[in-house]
């Protein structure tokens, strides 16, 4: 009897440290946590999609580009592969990109164009480049890691009926604001999925450059609670051009293969 | 030939779709059954293409005729017929100079059938097939022929294929063994000094005959690289003396090459090199090219947000070198003289510089490039400044022109006679 109630008062106080050390309410996360968070709520196993880009200028006038993209979660459970091929409009009709994430070094790109008739290594460190003439540049394709930021908690507040922490991020050192573009980005987290809502983007000067909202998310995995938001924009203040892309249809939970991975894959047009 | 590729085209659209394991689908289900049957499936694939209405000052060939007006239709078709077989046909009706009773030309650019095995992938038609990792140039891109006489403003207009089998064999995900072969030689087409009514021997179309290439190559962890082999045929042809005049000769080849990419921060290296062994591996035919090394390595890098800077060094060496100069007989001396210049055979060593720059604006509606070659040894060179301006996705202005520098018996002086400015209104569907 004695043996079981020190056992149980031995339970009783693990789960107690054990629920302050992990933090059981929003206010126990410190930033950095937040922001793990949010790097892992969208690493899905694998998926495929199909989703519309949409250009806006500042006049109003838009183009348009279909694609398919297909994802998947590298054994690690941290990097992720990633395949983009255009399907319209007829001009860049089979022109693929290919994306491996490697933590410990640079990611390997490449890209294909049909014209070229062979893919080509990409830069991976020139993370601000546009991204086929959108407001997304090839570093906001894949969120970056962690530890590339240090994270500051501002405030908590509540945006579009959802309670978020609001946090701010700078690049830990001038190669990453170079390389990114980047001087500071403000997030806007989810307080219940970790998703975020909105991003302000500031350039290396300070000012203002491109802010993201997203929404329509919806939970892709409901095992590992790994979300997707369905619906992104991104607005660059500078020029008055607008970036929307919408997920038409996502398979999630399929099998797919490495081989897909490939520059074999991304040449096939 | 064109008969032939359609032939081959026709009987492995009709095999079975061969029942493997879909490996190179993008997921790992088997392939969906059609529902719609094989005709269906066929025509649900879009065509698509461009219509595009040119003018260029001057023409490409070496003549003083100037002012062309041209219209071009180009159509692609990717006939998707299961996960395991699909294809591609690819054809060019162009007439360059509308204005003035142009003759009309069609060309079949790529024809092929392409049949995914689970580690493999077997491309049997007319197709292009591009080596080398070089910007612009390449030393080990032997196989299938450009055609630089054609009036349309991109280098990849230049492109068009030979029908050729070609086998990848992926050994793992970053390892693959190609395998290239074809008995039907099609060469460059390059311009000529008019009027020597020089007749073309080509190979003929035969097994004998037959070129041969392979490649291992791999990508990925960080670098990228290749080594290959080709045995076959000199794309462009050597001027020979014949019995009844001048002939253009197309020499035996073999290749040995390797290239390599790889980035260093913010860089992304280039390099590439071949060592040519010819039909003339001793040098004591003075209008055949001697056997040579060509090399070429340069350095890319993105500035501000989209001004991307390419540089890249090129060098020649020649082996066994002599002086075309010091040839006796005038005919003879003429042959290898211009073949010194078209072949890159002007000096034992030679050395050059390759530069494009190029920036986008307004979300890559814009786009201007600047490309020069630079030969140093003997200073000629070449210049080309394009400009391109999208309407919107389906219209686009293209605006540029082509300058020639040096003296007249060097590769870019002797050209001098195609330079001026050009345009394109291209609309895609």
């Amino acid at each position: 009897m004695n043996r079981k109630i020190t056992i149980a008062l031995i339970g009783l106080v693990l789960g107690f440290t054990g629920a302050a050390a992990f933090g059981t309410g929003p206010t126990n996360l410190s930033a950095r946590d937040v922001m793990e968070k949010n790097f892992y709520v969208t690493k899905i196993k694998a998926f495929k999609s199909e989703s519309t880009l949409l250009l806006i200028n500042d006049k109003g006038q838009q183009r348009e580009r279909k694609s398919e993209t297909l994802s998947k979660l590298q054994s690690n459970g941290v990097d992720s592969s990633l395949v983009v091929k255009f399907l319209t409009p007829a001009d860049i009709k089979g022109t693929a990109y290919l994306q491996i994430e490697h933590s410990a070094s640079d990611d390997d790109q490449w890209i294909y164009l049909p014209a070229l008739k062979k893919s080509r290594r990409l830069v991976a460190n020139n993370k601000k480049d546009s991204f086929v003439g959108s407001d997304f540049s090839y570093g906001d394709i894949l969120l970056p890691k962690v530890d590339a930021y240090q994270h500051t908690l501002v405030r908590s507040e509540k945006i579009d009926g959802q309670d978020c922490y609001v946090i701010e991020s700078t690049p830990k050192d001038e190669a990453e604001k170079r390389n990114t573009g980047y001087s500071k980005k403000i997030n806007w987290i989810r307080q219940d999925n970790f998703l975020d809502i909105k991003v302000e983007y500031y350039d290396v000067g300070g000012r203002l450059y491109k802010t993201q909202t997203s929404s329509n998310h919806k939970l892709i995995e409901p095992d590992t609670k790994r979300w997707l938001a369905l619906h992104r924009e991104m607005v660059n203040h500078q020029t008055g051009h607008k970036t929307v892309l919408n997920f038409d249809k996502i398979d999630a939970g399929i099998p797919v293969a490495d081989a897909v991975f490939t520059v074999r894959s991304i040449e096939r047009e | 030939m064109r008969r032939r590729t359609w032939i081959g085209i026709a009987a492995l659209a009709a095999l079975p779709a061969w029942g493997q394991d879909p490996a190179n689908s993008s997921t790992e289900q088997p392939a969906e059954p059609s529902e719609h049957g094989f005709w269906s499936t066929l025509r649900e694939q879009p065509l698509t293409g461009a219509l595009r209405l040119d003018y260029f000052r001057s023409s490409k060939s070496l003549d003083d005729e100037v002012n062309f007006i041209g219209g071009t239709t180009q159509l692609k078709w990717l006939p998707t017929l299961d996960k395991t077989l699909d294809g591609k046909i690819e054809a060019r009706l162009t007439n360059p100079d509308i204005g003035d009773s142009g003759e009309t030309h069609s060309k079949l650019l790529e024809g092929y059938a392409t049949v995914h095995y689970e580690h493999a992938d077997l491309r049997l038609g007319r197709q292009i097939v591009a080596w080398g990792r070089g910007d612009g140039l390449n030393p080990t891109d032997n196989l299938t022929p450009h055609d630089y006489t054609v009036m349309l403003p991109f280098e990849d207009d230049q492109r068009f294929g030979t029908t050729a089998a070609r086998l990848d064999y992926f050994l793992t995900t970053a390892h693959t063994l190609t395998f290239f072969t074809t008995p039907f030689f099609e060469p460059s087409k390059f311009p000529l000094p008019a009027g020597l009514g020089m007749r073309d021997v080509r190979p003929a179309h035969s097994l004998r005959n037959s070129e041969a290439a392979v490649k291992l190559n791999k990508t990925g962890d960080g670098v990228d690289w290749s080594i290959s082999y080709f045995h076959g045929y000199n794309l462009l042809p050597e001027i020979r003396p014949g019995a009844a005049g001048l002939e253009l000769h197309y020499p035996e080849i073999d290749v040995l090459g390797a290239d390599m990419a790889r980035n260093f921060g913010r860089y992304g290296m280039r390099a590439e090199v071949a060592y040519f062994r010819t039909e003339d591996n001793d040098g004591n035919n003075p209008v055949a090219i001697n056997p040579y090394l060509y090399a070429v390595a340069g350095v890319d890098r993105t500035f501000l947000d989209n001004l991307n800077v390419n540089l890249q060094l090129v060098g020649r060496w020649v082996q066994h070198y002599t002086d075309p100069s010091d040839v006796a007989d005038p005919t003879t001396r003429f042959a290898a003289t211009q073949n010194a210049i078209n072949l890159g055979q002007q000096d034992r060593t030679s050395y050059g510089l390759s530069s494009r720059v190029s920036n986008k604006w307004f979300n890559d509606t814009l786009e201007a490039e600047v490309l020069v070659f630079v030969n140093f040894r003997r200073t000629n060179s070449y210049l080309r400044p394009l400009v391109t301006y999208a309407f919107t996705d389906s219209m686009k202005l293209t605006v540029g022109a082509e300058f020639y520098r040096g003296p007249d018996n060097t590769p870019f002086g002797q050209l001098k006679s195609n330079q001026g400015y050009f345009s394109e209104l291209r609309y895609s569907f």
